[in-house]
């Protein structure tokens, strides 16, 4: 186990600095005063202009330099400067990350829970009511686009909020503005405004995990090894518990790997939907602002994530796994 | 059959009768067993052998309690006096693993490939004896080193893939005797080996049985294996039992035009240079409709128009009994006449 742990950590290292290097890339191709060259260059002067322009970017060097010393400032924390409200890119994503990750993170742990849960028991009693009433639930979230599934839910609590005559559901932002509170005040808070999001994302994650884990479960349930522990007189419960779902988890363990490295950059719907401040916002924003900065730290930052989560994800399944251990 | 005496005592351990087994499936039912009866005595070992689809592994199934809940099973089956068939789910698993063990076919698959083999092998033991783990480790190692795997008390930590099929096979088999059982079933326990290993699991398989003073019941279409191990000898066709009979005798001189035919399809060392196999030409009846009368007689050489009609039931000759109009002519034969003349060398390479 530890020699295959120390080789996925070295491979995430190399891929590390892969995306470094594909983030560096995709900014450096683009010209950053494009604009300025255009109109410059119908001046009188405008050259020598560009060029001090161009010295004091550091764009006169080449191109292996320039990532030398960008991935310098990035070891000491400098991302650099937004160029739409002039604030460091690093203060952008220590705000956004912890926002996004709450959600995400809340979103995972529920729908993978409830989700292996549900499909365990809809594998046991296949066709039964209870497999038949969650699979119809599973397509139809399935199918739901998020945006109106975000949409409904809003809805949906500012009824019951009317309702109830108290405000339990919010439906704007991650915490109440200007929120002076203690700690179990402010979670209460933060709690109240995850609700629905996190609702949101769970409905479709849940919806995919229990249709993974009902037929990984199936598949496992058929199979020889299922048989001789039946054969053995291993009691039904355990033979689900200790034989079929350590087997069954497997392929769960790598869908819900997949799908979290997606989501902490993916969320965006689901944050515009319900206003929160988190990375999918942050990247529209940059998008739509032309901010080259942010948006390299942000494709930065992501990297990272999936890079830690796959590598997480390759540790469990070599945990569950010892065939994959010594592959 | 019902009277046949066994080697061993006069209660049979297991008593199959008229057992029959349908599967439905949305087209139409599939017969898999039409009415099978079996005796297995004390330490006893009798082969069950038949092609593909003959019945055999899903009546041994059928006694195990594993068939899926679909299957609609008939007749009876009793352990020592007790009907497994009228038995709850609670106690079926008492009886499987301690009294009743089985050995699968494939060794490949039929380990959890995410337990270590000792794992595996202790979970029974602390199931049906309950022990403490440690109790239970060092029976594992115990029972490894029995079934002859090397380095017993390292490879009790090893995981199914890091074992060849051969060894896996014997883990099986460790597993299987753990509890000592009365009755061991192996469902063609060398037919997914590689031929060189063949010789040695069965070896081991006996080994085993005398260890844990079990009877067994090898299921196997391989008349080679049954020719090691069996006493008496159970051949199946399409559901239901061609011929039975002590193992030696049938072999000398089959009753059956089908046991003839397998006997015929089995390579020699000791046949004469030039000897051609004698391959059953077709295949069997399908299940979902099997045709009237006896369900060979679309293959045998000896076919006539009664074979189509009626179904012939076992009935005595010689020692043994067989389900053929012919059977006769088939016991008189100067082929099996043929076959007597080699006895001898038989023996010899037994």
């Amino acid at each position: 186990m530890l020699g295959y742990a120390t080789r996925k950590l070295l491979i995430s290292v190399v891929v590390l600095f892969f995306a470094t290097l594909v983030a560096f890339l995709l900014v450096a191709t683009v010209d950053p005063i494009a604009e300025q060259r255009v109109f410059l260059l119908s001046q009188p002067g405008g050259a020598e202009q560009i060029d001090r322009l161009e010295a004091s970017l550091g764009l006169d060097k080449p191109l292996i330099e320039r990532y030398g010393s960008w991935l310098g400032d990035l070891a000491t924390g400098d991302m650099g400067i937004s160029t739409d409200n002039g604030r460091p890119v690093t203060t952008l994503l220590g705000e956004a990350i912890p926002v996004t990750l709450r959600l995400v993170i809340a979103a995972t742990v529920i729908s993978v829970i409830v989700g292996v849960a549900v499909g365990v028991v809809s594998a046991i009693r296949q066709y039964g009511a209870f497999d038949n009433i969650s699979t119809f639930f599973a397509f139809l979230f399935f199918a739901m686009p998020v945006f109106w599934l975000g949409a409904v839910l809003k809805d949906l609590g500012i009824r019951f909020n009317d309702w109830w005559g108290r405000r339990i559901f919010f439906t704007i932002g991650e915490q109440s503005p200007r929120l002076d509170a203690d700690f179990w005040g402010t979670w209460a808070d933060r709690a109240g405004h995850i609700i629905l999001p996190a609702l949101t994302l769970i409905a479709i994650q849940l919806a995919a995990t229990s249709r993974f884990q009902r037929s990984a479960m199936l598949d496992v349930l058929e199979s020889d090894y299922i048989r001789t522990a039946r054969a053995k007189g291993v009691p039904q419960r355990r033979v689900i518990t200790h034989h079929a779902l350590r087997n069954a988890l497997l392929p769960v363990v790598s869908f819900t790997g997949l799908t979290f490295g997606t989501l902490i950059g993916g969320t965006v719907v689901t944050e515009v939907v319900f206003n929160w401040k988190g990375m999918g916002r942050l990247f529209l924003e940059s998008l739509l602002n032309g901010d080259v900065a942010v948006a390299q730290g942000w494709l930065l930052a992501v990297g990272i994530s999936v890079i830690i989560v796959n590598l997480l994800t390759d540790l469990t399944y070599g945990f569950l796994d010892p065939r994959v251990r010594d592959g | 059959m019902t009277d046949q005496a066994g080697t061993g005592g006069d209660v049979p351990v297991l008593s199959v009768r008229d057992l029959e087994v349908v599967f439905p499936t949305p087209d139409d039912d599939v017969q898999a067993v039409r009415g099978v009866s079996w005796d297995i005595y004390e330490g006893e070992v009798l082969a069950i052998a038949g092609e593909s689809g003959s019945g055999k592994s899903v009546s041994v199934m059928a006694a195990m309690g594993l068939l899926p809940a679909t299957a609609r099973v008939s007749g009876s089956i009793s352990y020592r006096g007790r009907d497994v068939l009228a038995m709850t789910d609670k106690e079926l698993e008492q009886l499987r693993g301690s009294a009743i063990s089985m050995v699968f076919q494939d060794p490949m698959t039929s380990l959890n490939p995410v337990m270590t083999v000792g794992a595996q092998i202790a979970e029974g033991v602390r199931i049906h004896q309950r022990t403490k783990t440690a109790i239970a480790r060092s029976k594992s190692v115990e029972l490894l080193h029995l079934v002859g795997i090397p380095n017993a008390p390292q490879r009790v930590d090893s995981y199914p893939h890091e074992l060849s099929g051969g060894m896996r096979q014997r883990a099986m088999i460790a597993m299987a005797i753990a509890n000592d059982p009365d009755l061991l079933i192996a469902d063609e326990p060398t037919t997914a080996l590689d031929v060189t290993i063949q010789a040695q699991v069965l070896d081991v398989l006996e080994r085993a049985r005398e260890a844990a003073g079990s009877a067994l019941v090898v299921i196997t279409h391989d008349l080679g294996v049954v020719a090691r191990t069996a006493h008496r000898l159970l051949v199946m066709y399409a559901g239901r039992a061609a011929e039975t009979g002590m193992a030696e005798e049938v072999f000398e001189r089959p009753g059956h035009p089908y046991t003839a035919g397998l006997l015929g399809a089995i390579p020699r060392l000791d046949a004469p240079k030039g000897t051609r196999l004698m391959p059953i030409d077709g295949s069997p009846p399908s299940m979902l409709a099997p045709p009237p009368g006896c369900a060979f007689a679309p293959r045998c050489p000896r076919a006539t128009e009664i074979c189509s009609q009626e179904t012939p039931t076992l009935r005595p000759i010689g020692n043994q009994q067989a389900a053929c109009h012919h059977a006769e002519d088939q016991y008189n034969s100067k082929a099996n006449n043929t076959n007597n003349k080699t006895k001898e060398d038989r023996d010899d390479q037994r």
